[in-house]
């Protein structure tokens, strides 16, 4: 049974000796030149749109956006706390000086 | 030099025929890589048209004919590369690759050039082929069907002879391992 296996596998390993080259279909030279027409008819717009709808290129915009929104959000999100302590301080000082100046006695 | 379409253009009106007598030279060697590497007609197809429009748009960059040989063979086993990665990458995020064929995955690709007393046998290979990685896949077909020398392979490949025997030998040997495992199974379901 092992020697059976093994000359099995021989003969699948010389099955590709003295193979011949497959032949084109005699139509591919035509279906070329399509290939060629429909390049040299391509506008830029369409050469773009082709670029763009490229998978790659549209989950690398994506990742970007998202990248750019978790910047934005990253960023701002401690500037306004100190704007906040900013325009409370300054309502305190002015509603300070408001009822102060209401409440000053002649 | 710049590859704009008005060069392109240039180029051929300059050199009517030559494309035509390219494609007539070097369409079954492209063809008969492509179909080796994919084994499907209209995948082969589909990539032999894809490298000679390449070739159109490059026409004017080639200088002597080994080169454009080269340069063929190359394109033609890195979009094959491509398409089968593309087609694969589905496979791995949803099932392990396994290791001896099980029904869905067989294909009964029968190559045209096959000599009919090696045919079945040879379906059997492809098979094997199939499951190689693409290195060693690339290197398998070129030697074997296409029937070139380890130097040019390694030109094609950009790699070293040395590095070019050392993958020869690794899909020799997993060839060898996976249609023992193949036959094996084989005897046992009987």
């Amino acid at each position: 049974m092992k020697q059976e296996n093994h000359s099995s596998v021989e003969r699948a390993m010389q099955s590709v000796e003295g193979i011949r080259r497959a032949q084109a279909p005699g139509y591919l030279y035509a279906k070329i030149l399509s290939g060629v027409y429909r390049r040299q008819t391509q506008t830029v717009w369409e050469r773009i749109s082709a670029f763009i709808a490229r998978p790659a290129v549209t989950l690398a915009c994506i990742v970007l956006v998202v990248a750019v929104n978790a910047i934005i959000i990253f960023n701002g999100s401690s500037k306004p706390a100190a704007n906040v302590i900013a325009s409370a301080e300054s309502v305190d000082f002015y509603s300070y000086d408001i009822y102060n100046a209401e409440n000053l006695e002649p | 030099m710049a590859n704009t379409d008005d060069d392109i253009s240039r180029w051929h009106a300059a050199n009517p025929g030559v494309f035509e007598s390219w494609v007539n030279t070097w369409q079954d060697i492209v063809y008969n890589t492509a179909l080796s590497v994919l084994m499907h007609e209209t995948d082969a197809e589909d990539v032999a048209q894809d490298v000679f429009v390449s070739l159109y748009k490059n026409s004017h960059t080639f200088r002597g004919e080994s080169a454009i040989s080269t340069w063929l063979y190359r394109v033609t086993v890195n979009r094959c590369t491509d398409l089968l990665r593309q087609r694969n990458r589905g496979k791995k995020w949803w099932g392990k690759r396994e290791e001896v064929p099980v029904a869905e995955d067989w294909i009964t690709f029968e190559h045209p050039g096959v000599l009919a007393e090696h045919k079945d046998h040879a379906v059997v290979l492809f098979n094997a082929i199939r499951k190689l990685p693409d290195h060693q896949r690339t290197a398998f077909v070129l030697n074997k069907v296409e029937g070139l020398r380890i130097v040019e392979i390694a030109d094609i490949m950009k790699r070293s002879p040395a590095s070019v025997e050392s993958l020869l030998s690794r899909a020799n040997q997993n060839l060898r391992q996976w249609l023992k495992k193949y036959y094996e199974a084989q005897v046992n379901t009987q």
